[in-house]
């Protein structure tokens, strides 16, 4: 198996909702039908027993309307051809786990590094850092909006939050496909806007002011973005002193 | 990385026939000696292996698309509340939390609420306040929560900012909550295990079920270290779907830790569970 297989965490969002339902009901899962004649199970180290153990049946409950429509998946992810086995060996080596996908609608292809080495058998940071790649495909560019087309890392512009070597950076979610929140380590949250490249607080007036087009927040000071090449030739940049605790 | 493919790894398990047959005899002498309860702890990969599992969704979001690697939807949802507090940014309220999380329990949904405590979000008392008020909302509004609210998950990592000694309080706190609660609700830790010293890890899982990220070899190596050293040898393994190959397939990844998946007599028991997690 390809060493270079990325995830493939869609499957679409439009699946209806009625269609997930089967799928559940055939899967034997969510709804449970616990036997009242179930072993006791072991609950774990200090857990009360009535917490693994139902003491009576449980309650019979019929399937019900979920409570949400099915929406859209944001994100297209990477496919296993994007980047050649040798290009996912370095960067992952370079800048920790990754995350790579493009926001559904936008020309831009994202990859995400956490910064956490994935070669050490201690937790330490990786030699890049963490960092937000971002590479920008011309318009009609079918080959490049193309998930399985491969892609060389040279077009990416590397972007790094205020503190890269913090040693792990979480991708902790997005706004409006294009605002990405990446919790930095011991330095704090921050919001990434992937079209302008920029790094801002995490306070719900920013998030509105970039979500609506409204007014300048304040951006947040980070090590010089890099080429793609040169980045990967690098060591994470030294903090900016802009961390936020 | 240091991590093999799983063709390789298994290829390498492949022994001469002449050391087979003396494994082979070994083997039985030992099984004949050993008790059969002392397997569970010395396993070399989670056994059984866990089939069942858990996916975020924000509060609003739709049901989770079925993991990478997976035949089937998740078996429980977790709603994802990330920091809330003074993150709140637009989803995370404690107010759209719970809101979603009895929807879910409502429709009869296996159900679990996760939350990352992050300085950068709110004071311990906070989260704390954050763990009470939920309870409080998600049992009087709730139907049957003993039955499909699994509790908190809660996502600990050195990096959120809090030390060890106010993510132990923040559990114990949780669990005194947790208690008061009918059926099996309780809580998950949801924890990076190499982030501390292994004692450390320890004591900061209280007594909660442990849901350890296994993203890298340094992770699961403390999970495994735990287990051989403290018996947390039943865990909830918890993998990060958005990664690359391999560590965003739930397939490579629980082979690698030792002990049990989490199961409950309340989601049938002859369910084992492992943990999804994404990003959205």
């Amino acid at each position: 198996m390809r060493r270079a297989r990325w995830a493939a965490t869609g499957g679409s969002f439009l699946v209806s909702i009625a269609v997930v339902a089967a799928l559940l009901t055939v899967a034997g899962g969510p709804r449970s039908s616990v036997s009242a004649a179930a072993p006791h199970i072991s609950c774990g180290r200090g857990v009360p027993l009535e917490k693994c153990n139902p003491s009576s049946p449980p309650p019979t409950t019929g399937p019900q309307t979920p409570p949400f429509p099915a929406s859209a998946l944001d994100t297209e992810s990477c496919g296993p051809g994007f980047f050649d086995p040798a290009t996912v060996t370095a960067l992952m080596d370079h800048f920790g786990l990754l995350d790579c996908f493009r926001f559904v609608g936008s020309p831009q292809w994202v990859v995400f590094g956490d910064g956490m080495s994935v070669t050490s058998a201690d937790f330490t940071a990786s030699p890049g850092g963490a960092m937000v790649a971002v590479a920008t495909c011309a318009a009609r560019d079918s080959a490049c909006l193309d998930p399985n087309v491969p892609h060389s890392f040279d077009a990416f512009t590397v972007s790094y939050p205020p503190l890269p070597a913090s040693g792990r950076s979480n991708l902790e979610t997005t706004f409006g496909r294009r605002l990405l929140w990446i919790y930095d380590g011991g330095c704090g949250l921050f919001t990434f806007d992937v079209a302008s490249m920029r790094w801002f607080g995490h306070a719900q007036a920013d998030l509105d002011a970039l979500l609506s087009g409204t007014g300048a927040p304040a951006t947040v000071r980070t090590p010089p973005a890099a080429s793609g090449a040169a980045a990967l030739a690098a060591a994470a940049p030294a903090d900016t002193g802009d961390c936020q605790q | 990385m240091n991590a093999l493919p799983m063709s390789s790894a298994l290829r390498r398990t492949v022994c001469p026939q002449s050391l087979v047959a003396k494994l082979l005899r070994s083997a039985l002498a030992v099984a004949l000696s050993v008790p059969l309860s002392a397997f569970a702890q010395t396993a070399l990969a989670q056994s059984p292996a866990p089939t069942y599992y858990m996916d975020d969704s924000r509060p609003g979001n739709s049901f989770p698309p079925n993991a990478p690697y997976t035949s089937g939807p998740a078996g429980a949802v977790v709603v994802e509340g990330l920091g809330s507090i003074n993150c709140s940014g637009s989803y995370y309220s404690q107010s759209q939390i719970e809101s979603a999380a009895v929807q879910w329990i409502n429709a009869s949904y296996n159900t679990v609420i996760e939350i990352s405590p992050q300085t950068a979000c709110g004071t311990l008392s906070q989260y704390e306040s954050l763990v009470n008020g939920i309870t409080t909302y998600v049992e009087g509004h709730a139907s049957y929560p003993g039955q499909y609210w699994g509790g908190f998950m809660l996502d600990e990592e050195p990096g959120f900012g809090f030390s060890a000694s106010d993510l132990e309080s923040l559990n114990i706190y949780t669990q005194g909550v947790m208690k008061t609660t009918p059926g099996m609700s309780w809580y998950f830790t949801e924890d990076q295990p190499n982030g501390w010293g292994l004692s450390t890890y320890n004591a900061i899982l209280e007594s909660s079920w442990p849901a350890p990220m296994a993203y890298t070899t340094s992770m699961v190596n403390a999970i495994n270290a735990a287990c051989s050293t403290y018996s947390v040898c039943t865990n909830l393994v918890t993998v990060d779907t958005n990664f690359s190959y391999p560590w965003n397939d739930y397939q490579y990844v629980t082979p690698l830790v030792n002990g049990t998946p989490w199961q409950t007599s309340y989601w049938a028991a002859a369910y084992y569970w492992w943990n999804a997690y994404r990003n959205q």
